[in-house]
């Protein structure tokens, strides 16, 4: 069982469009050039710092914890089993979580106003992308998830 | 003996930050060829 491939192009084309805003060297809007705060190495390290909890966060869930059970399309394997162990107990989605959190590391090192608003276009993805993977873990799991997503906040621990 | 300091510029922590996007990507790629091998 598998989501559609126009679905998945539109999660792609609004992640490359907040890589674009985050990390792009010429972004030929001037509005959103707009420096937010002044980067000097102490804001550059502390971007570093959160990167890299970040990355490290993502690939604990995607490696340690997750397993065969991940694909990059949402996809319901034969083995599928519900992992809500390690950082799945944290959040329900981990790796867009460390990946949001990344993002923000890297964002704080450019201090552009478009570097904060491609964070929260990657977050809306990531969001729209968990929608679609709720749908079909509910279908799957039925009430044993439905219990897990009242215990667990999708993407920011306590909030949301 | 001296030794290259990373921490002396922005760019250079923006640099090194990139890398570790690399080292991510790499480890997503193994990772997506181990578990859904195209072949």
């Amino acid at each position: 069982m598998k989501h559609s491939s126009k679905a998945r192009f539109w999660y792609l084309l609004i992640l490359a469009l907040a890589a674009y805003l985050i990390f792009g060297r010429h972004v030929d809007f001037p509005y959103l050039n707009v420096s937010l705060f002044r980067v000097n190495v102490t804001v550059a390290v502390m971007g570093l710092a959160v990167t890299s909890i970040g990355i490290v966060f993502a690939i604990w869930a995607r490696r340690l914890t997750l397993g065969s059970n991940w694909s990059g399309a949402v996809t319901i394997k034969h083995d599928h089993k519900l992992v809500q162990s390690g950082p799945y107990r944290i959040v329900r989605h981990p790796i867009y979580t460390g990946l949001l959190i990344a993002f923000t590391g890297s964002a704080l090192q450019y201090g552009y106003l478009r570097s904060f608003l491609g964070v929260l276009i990657a977050g809306f993805g990531f969001w729209l992308k968990s929608l679609i993977e709720e749908q079909f873990m509910a279908q799957r799991f039925g009430d044993q998830y439905l219990v897990y997503r009242q215990k667990v906040h999708a993407l920011v621990p306590f909030i949301f | 003996m001296p030794y290259p300091n990373i921490f002396h510029s922005v760019d250079s922590l923006r640099t090194l930050t990139m890398h570790l996007w690399q080292v991510l990507c790499v480890v997503w790629l193994v990772s997506a060829l181990q578990y859904s091998p195209p072949w």
